[in-house]
Order: structure tokens, then sequence, then C-alpha cells
């Protein structure tokens, strides 16, 4: 912050004492700190209105993911993974888009993340081609890929 | 340091230490732009506490998508302006409210200073404000007040041209 | 001769009188105005009765004034609270493509605020918003015929 402001002071071509920003914060700095009875009362706002999920289902939403991916993996595993060569750049965002069409109905829109999502949460078999970032695994990270592609301005076509 | 962006993240999955460590981190600014805005500490507070409240309340569910005060500035303007209106019974109109041209009388060494700044237009006092006081790039000035940086670096040097030619504050130059 | 060259000049004076009045009035109402605010969008089904809404996509654009998208709201049921998927590039734009979903079977049923998007305005004309339903469906993925509308929130 000191370089972009001795920057843009001298870019004025006016240097200023830094005496300047001390006496104005003197003139026009609140009387004081903000008092700790408000600190307390904005932390226990937010303590209330925020809170947290009871710890247990935390570990139930790890234990659905690891189930359903170590499931994906086995079904993955079974056929012989192609080599997946990489794509070339101009048909790229093509290509995820073809990838993220998982209801194949020509349009790549929030429905195919929606389905891909029950897919993977009920543990069903999962298509190669559903791993739509190449990671190996069929799972939430493919889903919110699923979405970026349907929210995205640009669709490549 | 966690960034902005970082600290909503979590606070969306609600972590409330994260909406504390937010707090902390633009709690002063927004208590020195409430300060000028109602020149009264007690209002100061309250707008404070009641920007704050308004922004948890955006949570779960809130993405940032500019830089924090320039979310903030105008919810702080706004909150003020009520507060003023309050105390004030006045129904002042938001386009001639503008922040107070010297919240407190300053001790002797300092009164030419705030006597050349009061002598400023409210517009080109408003960012030497911004820019010395709260610290916000010419960049950050433009986009929260939407002008464009042109006239933000212009206002700037124009009032500090004219506090370098007011005998009350050329001290603060260093040519 | 004479006679049409003072009438001549008179004519030019009151001309300059008038257009510099026109634009010292002009220059006093154009003054640009910082705003911001929020826009409401709410998601009604096509018919009583219908089922929750699992999953929906629109689109917002500006038509008319100028905006900045400065932060995405979600809605006010349970199952959108969390802020939707949006493409990040559209901040640079006046349009922007909104989407959510949600598998679990607590889902809103009737009209529901589905996000809030928060505007920046730029300069003193109000904008106006096409709003497109892309698609809304049910927690079976079926397509659920509905009509989305907006509502300004406080201009702050």
């Amino acid at each position: 912050m000191t370089e972009r402001k001795e920057h843009h002071d001298n870019e004025l071509g006016l240097g200023v004492s830094p005496s300047f920003a001390e006496d104005l914060g003197a003139i026009f700095g609140p009387p004081g700190q903000v008092p700790e009875d408000v600190d307390r009362a904005v932390a226990e706002a937010a303590r209330r209105h925020l809170g947290r999920p009871p710890r247990k289902l935390w570990w139930v939403r790890w234990a659905v993911a690891a189930a359903t991916t170590a499931a994906a993996v086995i079904v993955w595993t079974v056929g012989i993974p192609a080599v997946r060569a990489p794509a070339p750049h101009a048909t790229q965002v093509a290509a995820e888009m073809n990838r993220a069409d998982i209801d194949r109905n020509g349009r790549v829109d929030i429905i195919d993340a929606f389905q891909l999502a029950r897919h993977i949460e009920s543990a069903s078999p999962t298509k190669r081609t559903w791993d739509i970032n190449g990671d190996g695994l069929v799972n939430r990270d493919d889903v919110d890929q699923v979405a970026r592609a349907a929210v995205r301005l640009n669709k490549g076509v | 340091m966690e960034r902005d962006e970082d600290l909503i993240e979590r606070i969306n999955r609600g972590q409330a230490e994260a909406f504390e460590r937010l707090y902390h981190r633009h709690r002063d600014w927004v208590y020195r732009l409430a300060w000028r805005f109602t020149g009264n500490p007690q209002d100061a507070l309250d707008v404070v506490q009641e920007t704050f409240v308004y922004l948890l309340k955006k949570f779960p569910g809130f993405r940032l998508t500019a830089s924090m005060t320039t979310f903030l500035y105008p919810v702080v303007k706004h909150l003020s302006l009520n507060v003023r209106r309050k105390r004030t019974g006045n129904s002042l109109a938001e386009a001639a409210f503008e922040e107070i041209p010297a919240p407190k009388a300053p001790e002797s060494s300092r009164a030419e200073l705030a006597a050349a700044m009061a002598s400023l237009p409210s517009a080109q006092r408003e960012v030497v404000l911004m820019r010395f006081l709260d610290g916000m790039s010419l960049e950050e000035i433009a986009t929260s007040l939407d002008i464009p940086l042109g006239t933000a670096k212009s206002r700037l040097h124009n009032a500090l041209r004219k506090l370098r030619d007011d005998p009350r504050a050329r001290d603060y130059f260093l040519e | 001769m004479r006679r049409w060259t003072v009438i001549g000049l008179v004519s030019v004076s009151i001309t300059i009188l008038l257009v510099t009045t026109q634009v010292g009035r002009a220059g006093r109402f154009e003054k640009p105005r910082v705003r911001f605010a929020p826009v409401h969008i709410y998601l009604e089904p096509g018919r009583p009765g219908a089922p929750g809404l699992a999953a929906y996509q629109f689109e917002l654009r500006a038509t008319t004034g100028r905006i900045k998208i400065v932060g995405v709201e979600g809605g006010e049921h349970a199952a959108f609270k969390e802020a939707p998927y949006y493409d990040p590039a559209a901040l640079a734009k006046d349009r922007i493509i909104i989407a959510a979903f949600n598998t679990g079977r607590d889902l809103p049923q009737g009209r529901t605020r589905i996000a809030t998007v928060h505007l920046q305005i730029l300069g003193a004309a109000e904008p106006e918003y096409e709003l497109d339903l892309t698609v809304a469906a049910d927690a079976d993925g079926r397509e659920l015929p509905a009509k989305l509308n907006l509502e300004r929130g406080d201009v702050k």
C-alpha cells in the first residue's frame, strides 16, 4: 500500500508529507476506538446466525462421498482406460460441452449437473465420459464443472 | 493473510470465526466513514453495528464480486443517512447527502489544515480523505464513487494543488 | 445594411444565450450518481400444487441503462440458500446466467425467491431488465412449467 501511494503521489507530481495523513486522521478520525461491547455484539450475532451443523452430519457426508468415490473408481478400473490425448485448444470448450451434456439432449444446462449429482449420490454406475475434469474420478468436482459449463456465457458454439 | 473471498467462503460454510475476522478487518474503516457521514460518535457506532448485521444476514449464500469497500460504502452511507434523518428530523435528500466538512473542532495546531480542508469543494475533500485517511487506491475510489479513474485523479490533483497553494496547508507538501 | 448587421448580431447573441442556458441546465441535471440496488428474482410454478423446485437456470440482462454486478446471493428457501453458480466473466458485462440445484427432498413449493443479484447502477438512467428462464425442474429432473419475475430492492 505504501509503495502504491508513493507511486500515485509521484505520478501526481505533488509530494505529500507523512504528517498530512496523520493530521487528517486527527481532524477527521473518530474519537477513540470501537468499544468492545460493539465487537461482542457483532460476534454474538454471528454465532447465533451462522452456527455450525452437528459434527456427526459432517462425518456422514464425508463417508457417503468416500463410498461413492470408491464405487466410481471400481467401475472406472473395470474397463481399459483410454489414453486421453489433449484436445486441440480450438475445440477444447466444445469437447467439454459435449461431455457435460449428461442427459444427451443437445444442450448443457443445470439439469445436466443435477442429474450427475443424483447419479453420484445414489452410488449408481457412472460413465467414464462423466469424468469431466479428467482426474480419473467421477465426483462432486465434475458436477461443479458441469454446472460452470451450464452458466458459461461463451459456450464455444 | 486470507483474502476476503476466502473468508466469505468460510462464512458461507457457517464459520462464525471467519465473520469475526472479516469484521475486524473492515471495522475501523466502516467506523471512520460512518463518523464522517454522521459527525456523532454514538450514531457512527450504531452504523457500524447495523452495517455488519446487514452483511451477516446475507449469509449463507453470499458471494462477493467486487471489493468489500465497494460493497460496504453505499451501505454505510445509506445507514448514516437514516441515522442523520432521525436525529435532525430532516428529510435529507440522498443526492445532497455528503460528509460533514469537519466533524469535530481540532486542536489549534491542526485548525489551519481543518480550515483549508473545509474550503475544498466536498467532492474534492471526499477524494482526499478516501485516499489519505482510508488508504484506498484511486481505482477503489473511482469504483466506489462511480466516477472514471481520470476524474478521481483530477479531483485529487486539483485538491492537492489547492492545498499546496493554501498558506494554511502549504507546509504539508515536500517541495 | 447596418440594420441587418445589428439584427444578425442580436440573433446570434440570443442563440448563444439559449444554447449555453440549455447546456448549463443539462449539466446541473446530469450529475452522475452512485447507486446500488438489489434485484430479487422470484420463480412461480405454472400451476397450483406443482412439485417442489429442485433446479433452475435463468439469464438476466440489462436492456437499457448500465449496470455492474457486485454480488450474487442465494434464495429464501434453505434448499437454495447457498450462492448459486454463475460465470465470473459476466461481471464485466451486463448479462449473467445464474443456476442452482438441490438433490434433497425439502424443496420450495409455490412462489419463492431463488436469488438476489446486487447491482451497481451506473449513470442516472434507471435500467430495464430482461429475464429468461432457461429451465426449472422438479426432484425427478422433470421440467416444471414456471415463470420468473423480478422485484427491485431498495436503492442505496
